[in-house]
């Protein structure tokens, strides 16, 4: 052919028309799906702050451990409702001060009980908890987690907070 | 390296020689615009593939779920009303597409031999497409949706002998539920998509055993000197070309749109105007007209004959042509005529909609619930489902609850002739007393009731304010004014209101005693007990509401919606007969 340079400028150009439409074709098909799956990454932590009311002043005995339940709003997704979010074991102190301490074991996640009138323990593993929270005995790698208490009034407020369970040191997870 | 890679995987799949045969791959007559119909089609597939899976991964099927995941796909999710909206608008664009890749194949007579495999597989996969479309419209559970089932289902139950069943099975039970969306769920993206799939292949194996077809002109040239161009790189850049343009426009479409509308949450107690898709508007035009024992030649009967008579083309085409050498001409005609046929019922339709005042506001007031369920719903939705949505809301709440209970007989104040008792719009307000006080009698207010005893006002404007004020003060308002108010009470008196209307919680047994009336107890009591002494008693004739009727939350919430109504101006203008 006697233009076949031509014909191979123009076969060329419409190579690269080909495949500048095809990626552009495919970088907006793909660009808002990768956007919905990586929104997960880009929530903000729950961040459900504020205190939740644990039980009232009278409800507590000196020296002697109450096991509660926090009740709080739960939105999971697109759904909102009321529930436990977790328990806690209250003590009051001598000194009238109140301490807050998840139930949630630091080994392995199951939920500490009342061993003895002086001691608490995790059915699971047979940790063992002073009621101060100190681990005494079995494979517990650090004490019970201690949780914010503040009291208003005649009530006893918490802020519920998780741990990340199996490690010696008390990290807050989301 | 990577050459390595390629000769490797190359020696062991033949991957190179395949992609080297398709794009060499001959198009009779060269490359055209009109050929590329049929790749768009294919990439749109891809695009609600793709699409179709991220929403899947929000999307929960149940009647508690559907219509909240949708909300938070639409609202919380990051691009996800984009996403929603190129899902749902490429869905209409796929049809859009297939059916002009339809009318290119049939005007371009690929429907002869020996592709007749390859039209019949065509058209399976349109039917498909179109169950595909329209199975995902039904998802969100939104209003349009839920009604949009409920005439679906109805016309699977009313085809003969297989009808009840079928419906039965369609909605996983004997009533429209959680299951019915599963199964509709799993209809649109497992059963229906594995069938495109396969119809899809089998499709595009008998394009590639056949070859491409020419176009009309040059399908007369003799087949040895007709002009081939290789699909590469010609008939790729249009087809790449119109794939991204179409992109681009749905795009832009979504975006001018905002995304696609979610209405409120399917609910049996608020009316709707739905309509299907546009693809199903003829066949909702015919029902117009095959109605009850005859639906069945509308929904299944005609559309099942069109499709037969398409599918069997290839197959009468040679013995017609014999007859006729025109034949190719006139079944195109006959068809695209078919079409626009189709086009002119499915219009009829959109024309009648458009003219139609009363579904226009039927669904004006669907879009204000929408408005109220999406402000709500921002919080999440209460696990019990969308519905419990409002009662986050006295106002939205008192609404619905006053709908359900009291507009039987309160009826809506702007119907004309007005035929209801006393009208509650704007109910208590200034405008709404001082109407009152002129002319009780009107139809607006006890005009369609027994009670005649009471005087129209006539002492003159200036009165009239004073007294509005002060029984407007009753209710416990924060914007009363109280000198106004205070020469209306001596007014109530002189006037000869308190006769009547007495100011303390006995009453005179012969008119409503008037001491915090609106006020909330006063409401409370009244509409607990109208036939008191102290309110309506021998003359009474509204339904009392006690707490089994009407229990606290939702007698709190109609007082509140009530009491709102004082701030809200007139929408009916009182006419005496």
């Amino acid at each position: 052919m006697p233009d076949a340079p031509a014909g191979t400028e123009r076969r060329g150009f419409l190579k690269l028309l080909a495949g500048a439409f095809a990626a552009l074709a495919a970088a907006l098909a793909t660009v808002p799906v990768l956007g919905t799956v990586v929104t997960p990454l880009m929530k903000p932590k729950a961040d459900d702050g504020g205190l939740l009311r644990a039980a009232g002043l009278g409800e507590l005995v000196e020296g002697v451990p109450k096991r509660v339940e926090l009740t709080s709003v739960l939105v999971d997704g697109w759904t909102r409702s009321v529930g436990i979010i977790g328990a806690v074991w209250l003590l009051k102190k001598p000194d009238g001060s109140i301490t807050a301490m998840s139930s949630v074991c630091p080994h392995s996640g199951c939920s500490i009980n009342q061993k003895s009138k002086s001691t608490y323990g995790c059915p699971c593993h047979d940790s063992t908890f002073e009621l101060d929270g100190k681990a005494s005995e079995g494979p517990s790698p650090r004490p019970m987690d201690t949780l914010e208490v503040q009291v208003k009034d005649k009530d006893v407020f918490v802020k519920y907070r998780r741990f990340k369970i199996g490690v010696p040191e008390k990290t807050e997870i989301g | 390296m990577l050459r390595r890679v390629l000769t490797f995987v190359d020696e062991r799949s033949g991957l190179g020689a395949w992609l080297k045969e398709a794009a060499e791959s001959p198009l009779p007559g060269g490359a055209s615009w009109a050929r590329s119909f049929g790749a768009v089609t294919l990439a749109l597939i891809g695009l609600e593939a793709l699409t179709g899976i991220a929403l899947g991964a929000w999307y929960s099927p149940s009647v508690t779920d559907a219509w909240a995941s949708v909300h938070y796909i639409e609202y919380q999710v990051f691009m996800g009303s984009l996403v929603r909206g190129l899902h749902h608008f490429g869905g209409n664009a796929l049809i859009v597409m297939a059916l002009l890749h339809f009318i290119q194949a049939l005007v371009w007579g690929a429907y002869r031999a020996p592709r007749e495999l390859t039209w019949v597989t065509g058209l399976l996969v349109l039917q498909v497409l179109i169950v595909i479309s329209h199975t995902g419209y039904l998802l969100p559970n939104d209003l349009r949706a839920y009604w949009a089932t409920q005439v679906l289902l109805g016309i699977a139950g009313n085809q003969p002998v297989v009808g009840a069943p079928a419906q039965t099975v369609i909605q996983g039970g004997p009533a429209f539920g959680n299951a019915t969306l599963t199964h509709l769920y799993a209809l649109h993206v497992l059963l229906l998509p594995a069938a495109l799939a396969l119809l899809l292949g089998v499709h595009l194996k008998l394009r590639k055993r056949h070859g491409a077809e020419a176009p009309p002109g040059a399908a007369q040239t003799d087949s040895t000197t007709i002009k081939r161009t290789p699909y590469w790189p010609t008939q790729a850049a249009r087809d790449a070309a119109m794939t991204a343009a179409t992109f681009v426009g749905l795009f832009v479409y979504t975006s001018a749109n905002g995304g696609v509308e979610l209405g409120a949450p399917g609910d049996p107690a608020v009316e709707y105007v739905a309509r299907p898709e546009w693809y199903f508007l003829p066949i909702f035009q015919l029902r117009h007209w095959f109605t009850g024992s005859t639906e069945f030649i509308a929904t299944a009967g005609l559309p099942g004959v069109a499709v037969g008579a398409l599918c069997g083309l290839p197959f009468v085409y040679p013995r017609l042509q014999k007859k006729l050498p025109k034949a190719h001409a006139l079944i195109v005609a006959g068809v695209l005529g078919g079409l626009v046929g189709a086009i002119g019922l499915g219009g009829m339709t959109a024309w009648a909609d458009a003219n139609d005042q009363k579904a226009i506001e039927t669904n004006l007031k669907a879009e204000k619930i929408a408005h109220e369920a999406h402000r709500l719903a921002m919080i999440g939705v209460p696990v019990s489902g969308p519905l419990e949505l409002y009662k986050n809301d006295p106002l939205v709440w008192g609404a619905r609850v006053f709908l359900r209970e009291c507009a039987a007989c309160h009826s809506d104040c702007t119907e004309k002739p007005f035929k209801g008792v006393v009208c509650m719009n704007g109910y208590a307000g200034r405008a709404w007393l001082t109407t009152f006080l002129k002319d009780p009698h009107a139809p607006h207010y006890f005009g369609n009731t027994k009670i005649d005893e009471m005087d129209a006002f006539t002492g003159g404007d200036e009165k009239a304010k004073a007294i509005v004020e002060f029984v407007y003060s009753e209710g416990a308002r924060t914007d009363v004014n109280a000198e106004l108010a205070a020469k209306g009470r001596t007014l109530f008196d002189k006037e000869g209101c308190e006769s009547c209307h007495t100011l303390d919680d006995e009453g005179s047994g012969t008119a409503p005693a008037l001491k915090g009336y609106a006020s909330e107890k006063w409401l409370e009591a009244f509409i607990r007990t109208p036939d008191a002494a102290r309110f309506y008693g021998e003359l009474n004739e509204m339904d009392s509401f006690p707490h089994e009727k009407l229990d606290k939350s939702e007698l709190s919430a109609v007082i509140a919606y009530l009491r709102a109504q004082a701030a809200e101006p007139l929408n009916f203008a009182v006419t005496t007969p």
